[in-house]
Protein backbone atom coordinates (compact mmCIF):
# COMPACT_ATOMS: atom_id res chain seq x y z
CA UNK A 1 0.00 0.00 0.00
CA UNK A 2 1.53 3.59 -1.04
CA UNK A 3 0.64 5.52 2.38
CA UNK A 4 3.05 4.00 5.43
CA UNK A 5 2.16 4.51 8.89
CA UNK A 6 5.08 5.16 11.07
CA UNK A 7 3.86 4.77 14.21
CA UNK A 8 7.10 2.34 15.66
CA UNK A 9 9.52 5.81 14.28
CA UNK A 10 6.98 8.20 16.21
CA UNK A 11 6.24 6.06 19.21
CA UNK A 12 10.13 5.64 20.03
CA UNK A 13 10.49 9.76 20.02
CA UNK A 14 8.22 9.80 22.58
CA UNK A 15 9.20 6.87 24.93
CA UNK A 16 5.35 5.36 24.70
CA UNK A 17 4.82 1.89 24.08
CA UNK A 18 1.67 0.57 21.80
CA UNK A 19 -0.65 -0.14 25.05
CA UNK A 20 -0.04 3.15 26.39
CA UNK A 21 -0.92 4.95 22.78
CA UNK A 22 -4.06 2.68 22.83
CA UNK A 23 -5.02 3.71 26.49
CA UNK A 24 -4.57 7.46 25.97
CA UNK A 25 -6.17 7.58 22.29
CA UNK A 26 -9.18 5.26 22.92
CA UNK A 27 -8.57 2.84 20.37
CA UNK A 28 -8.52 -1.19 20.77
CA UNK A 29 -4.89 -2.90 20.09
CA UNK A 30 -6.63 -4.97 17.63
CA UNK A 31 -7.39 -1.58 15.76
CA UNK A 32 -4.07 -0.13 16.55
CA UNK A 33 -1.96 -3.13 15.02
CA UNK A 34 -4.49 -2.34 12.15
CA UNK A 35 -2.97 0.85 11.40
CA UNK A 36 0.94 -0.03 12.19
CA UNK A 37 0.51 -3.20 9.96
CA UNK A 38 -0.68 -0.94 7.16
CA UNK A 39 -4.19 -3.11 6.77
CA UNK A 40 -5.90 -0.25 7.58
CA UNK A 41 -8.36 0.72 4.73
CA UNK A 42 -9.10 4.24 6.25
CA UNK A 43 -8.47 6.39 8.84
CA UNK A 44 -10.91 8.64 10.57
CA UNK A 45 -9.73 12.37 11.09
CA UNK A 46 -10.98 11.80 14.76
CA UNK A 47 -8.37 9.20 14.84
CA UNK A 48 -5.57 11.19 13.72
CA UNK A 49 -6.35 14.24 15.62
CA UNK A 50 -6.47 11.92 18.96
CA UNK A 51 -2.70 10.34 17.67
CA UNK A 52 -1.46 13.50 16.64
CA UNK A 53 -2.35 15.37 20.21
CA UNK A 54 -0.87 12.14 22.06
CA UNK A 55 2.27 11.68 20.63
CA UNK A 56 2.41 15.65 19.69
CA UNK A 57 3.53 15.58 15.87
CA UNK A 58 1.77 16.57 12.73
CA UNK A 59 0.09 13.80 10.69
CA UNK A 60 3.23 13.67 8.27
CA UNK A 61 5.00 12.95 11.04
CA UNK A 62 2.90 9.77 11.10
CA UNK A 63 1.61 9.03 7.46
CA UNK A 64 4.04 8.36 4.39
CA UNK A 65 3.44 8.17 0.58
CA UNK A 66 6.12 5.69 -0.93
CA UNK A 67 5.24 5.16 -4.48
CA UNK A 68 4.70 1.50 -5.31
CA UNK A 69 7.36 -0.04 -7.79
CA UNK B 1 -27.35 -14.16 24.65
CA UNK B 2 -30.80 -14.50 24.66
CA UNK B 3 -31.15 -12.73 21.80
CA UNK B 4 -28.90 -15.09 20.35
CA UNK B 5 -30.78 -17.97 21.02
CA UNK B 6 -33.93 -16.69 20.15
CA UNK B 7 -32.57 -16.32 16.76
CA UNK B 8 -30.78 -19.52 16.20
CA UNK B 9 -34.48 -20.95 16.91
CA UNK B 10 -36.21 -18.82 14.58
CA UNK B 11 -32.96 -20.01 11.99
CA UNK B 12 -33.83 -23.90 13.15
CA UNK B 13 -37.86 -22.75 12.84
CA UNK B 14 -37.27 -20.86 9.28
CA UNK B 15 -35.18 -24.21 7.83
CA UNK B 16 -37.60 -26.38 9.21
CA UNK B 17 -40.23 -25.25 7.42
CA UNK B 18 -38.85 -24.79 4.12
CA UNK B 19 -37.58 -27.80 4.20
CA UNK B 20 -41.73 -28.93 5.14
CA UNK B 21 -43.07 -26.91 2.62
CA UNK B 22 -40.24 -28.74 -0.11
CA UNK B 23 -41.47 -32.36 1.10
CA UNK B 24 -44.94 -31.29 0.63
CA UNK B 25 -44.62 -29.96 -2.75
CA UNK B 26 -42.58 -33.18 -3.48
CA UNK B 27 -45.93 -35.25 -1.83
CA UNK B 28 -47.79 -33.26 -3.89
CA UNK B 29 -46.38 -34.18 -7.41
CA UNK B 30 -46.11 -37.86 -6.22
CA UNK B 31 -49.66 -37.85 -5.60
CA UNK B 32 -50.31 -35.99 -8.83
CA UNK B 33 -47.74 -38.62 -10.91
CA UNK B 34 -50.12 -41.32 -9.39
CA UNK B 35 -53.41 -40.17 -10.14
CA UNK B 36 -51.81 -39.51 -13.89
CA UNK B 37 -50.62 -43.30 -13.99
CA UNK B 38 -54.10 -44.28 -12.49
CA UNK B 39 -56.13 -42.54 -14.77
CA UNK B 40 -54.31 -43.41 -17.81
CA UNK B 41 -53.12 -46.86 -19.64
CA UNK B 42 -49.90 -45.59 -21.71
CA UNK B 43 -48.35 -43.04 -18.32
CA UNK B 44 -49.46 -46.15 -16.25
CA UNK B 45 -46.65 -48.49 -19.04
CA UNK B 46 -43.87 -45.29 -18.25
CA UNK B 47 -44.61 -45.42 -14.33
CA UNK B 48 -41.43 -46.07 -13.51
CA UNK B 49 -39.91 -43.24 -15.67
CA UNK B 50 -42.73 -40.79 -14.46
CA UNK B 51 -41.22 -40.96 -10.81
CA UNK B 52 -38.04 -41.42 -11.59
CA UNK B 53 -38.00 -37.79 -13.38
CA UNK B 54 -40.09 -36.66 -10.32
CA UNK B 55 -37.33 -37.87 -8.15
CA UNK B 56 -35.05 -35.89 -10.55
CA UNK B 57 -37.00 -32.90 -9.81
CA UNK B 58 -36.38 -33.22 -6.16
CA UNK B 59 -32.62 -32.79 -6.63
CA UNK B 60 -31.91 -29.71 -7.47
CA UNK B 61 -34.74 -28.81 -5.45
CA UNK B 62 -33.30 -30.43 -2.63
CA UNK B 63 -29.70 -29.08 -3.16
CA UNK B 64 -30.85 -25.30 -3.00
CA UNK B 65 -32.71 -26.15 0.52
CA UNK B 66 -29.38 -27.09 1.61
CA UNK B 67 -27.69 -24.26 0.78
CA UNK B 68 -30.62 -22.01 1.61
CA UNK B 69 -30.17 -23.50 5.19
CA UNK B 70 -26.67 -22.53 5.08
CA UNK B 71 -27.22 -18.89 4.18
CA UNK B 72 -29.79 -18.65 7.08
CA UNK B 73 -27.28 -20.45 9.05
CA UNK B 74 -24.70 -17.80 8.40
CA UNK B 75 -27.17 -14.64 9.05
CA UNK B 76 -28.14 -16.51 12.29
CA UNK B 77 -24.44 -16.74 13.32
CA UNK B 78 -24.18 -12.81 12.68
CA UNK B 79 -22.06 -13.26 9.36
CA UNK B 80 -24.75 -11.88 6.89
CA UNK B 81 -22.75 -10.39 4.16
CA UNK B 82 -20.10 -12.54 3.32
CA UNK B 83 -18.59 -13.84 -0.04
CA UNK B 84 -19.60 -17.23 1.67
CA UNK B 85 -23.11 -16.22 1.37
CA UNK B 86 -23.03 -14.47 -1.59
CA UNK B 87 -21.18 -17.78 -3.43
CA UNK B 88 -24.15 -20.08 -1.69
CA UNK B 89 -27.29 -17.43 -3.39
CA UNK B 90 -25.66 -17.31 -6.69
CA UNK B 91 -25.55 -21.81 -6.43
CA UNK B 92 -29.28 -21.56 -5.39
CA UNK B 93 -29.80 -19.60 -8.65
CA UNK B 94 -28.34 -22.01 -10.15
CA UNK B 95 -30.31 -25.20 -9.14
CA UNK B 96 -33.34 -23.07 -9.68
CA UNK B 97 -32.10 -21.90 -13.54
CA UNK B 98 -31.12 -26.20 -13.54
CA UNK B 99 -34.82 -27.40 -12.55
CA UNK B 100 -36.23 -25.05 -14.55
CA UNK B 101 -34.37 -26.22 -17.53
CA UNK B 102 -35.29 -29.99 -16.23
CA UNK B 103 -38.88 -29.32 -15.96
CA UNK B 104 -38.54 -27.84 -19.60
CA UNK B 105 -37.03 -30.43 -21.32
CA UNK B 106 -39.18 -32.78 -19.54
CA UNK B 107 -42.40 -31.12 -21.03
CA UNK B 108 -40.95 -31.00 -23.79
CA UNK B 109 -40.07 -34.98 -23.84
CA UNK B 110 -43.25 -35.94 -22.67
CA UNK B 111 -45.08 -33.92 -25.34
CA UNK B 112 -43.27 -35.35 -27.90
CA UNK B 113 -43.99 -39.19 -26.39
CA UNK B 114 -47.69 -37.81 -26.68
CA UNK B 115 -48.13 -38.05 -23.04
CA UNK B 116 -48.70 -34.97 -22.22
CA UNK B 117 -52.24 -33.10 -20.00
CA UNK B 118 -52.98 -29.79 -20.43
CA UNK B 119 -53.09 -29.07 -16.44
CA UNK B 120 -49.30 -30.74 -16.14
CA UNK B 121 -48.02 -28.02 -19.01
CA UNK B 122 -49.65 -25.87 -17.53
CA UNK B 123 -48.22 -26.75 -14.35
CA UNK B 124 -44.69 -27.09 -15.56
CA UNK B 125 -45.04 -23.29 -17.09
CA UNK B 126 -45.70 -22.24 -13.41
CA UNK B 127 -42.89 -24.23 -11.75
CA UNK B 128 -40.95 -22.81 -14.44
CA UNK B 129 -41.99 -18.93 -13.92
CA UNK B 130 -41.17 -19.47 -10.38
CA UNK B 131 -37.96 -20.99 -10.69
CA UNK B 132 -36.55 -18.33 -12.72
CA UNK B 133 -38.38 -15.90 -10.22
CA UNK B 134 -36.10 -17.81 -7.72
CA UNK B 135 -33.27 -17.82 -9.88
CA UNK B 136 -33.01 -14.38 -10.35
CA UNK B 137 -34.21 -13.02 -7.33
CA UNK B 138 -31.46 -14.87 -6.00
CA UNK B 139 -28.94 -13.75 -8.13
CA UNK B 140 -29.83 -10.15 -7.59
CA UNK B 141 -29.38 -10.83 -3.62
CA UNK B 142 -26.29 -12.63 -4.15
CA UNK B 143 -24.59 -9.50 -6.17
CA UNK B 144 -25.95 -7.38 -3.27
CA UNK B 145 -24.80 -9.30 -0.80
CA UNK B 146 -21.27 -8.76 -2.36
CA UNK B 147 -21.37 -4.97 -2.31
CA UNK B 148 -21.84 -4.92 1.41
CA UNK B 149 -19.16 -7.93 1.88
CA UNK B 150 -17.13 -4.72 0.68
CA UNK B 151 -18.49 -2.21 2.16
CA UNK B 152 -18.40 -4.40 5.81
CA UNK B 153 -14.69 -5.31 5.37
CA UNK B 154 -13.86 -1.31 4.38
CA UNK B 155 -15.63 -0.52 8.00
CA UNK B 156 -14.03 -3.36 9.75
CA UNK B 157 -10.40 -1.92 8.68
CA UNK B 158 -11.37 1.48 9.35
CA UNK B 159 -9.38 2.64 11.97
Amino acid sequence: MPIIVNLDVMLARRKMSMTELSEQVGLTMANLSILKNGHAKAVRFSTLERICEVLECQPGDILEFREEE
Amino acid sequence: MKGNGKKTRLMYWACGMISLACAVVFLWLMLIAQEMISGNENIAQLAGAVYLYIFGAAVPCALAVGMLAAVIYEIGQGRAFTMRNAKWMRGIAAMAFLECAYIAAGAVGWSIAGLMHPGIILLAMTLILFGCGVGILALSLAGLVVKANDIREENELTV
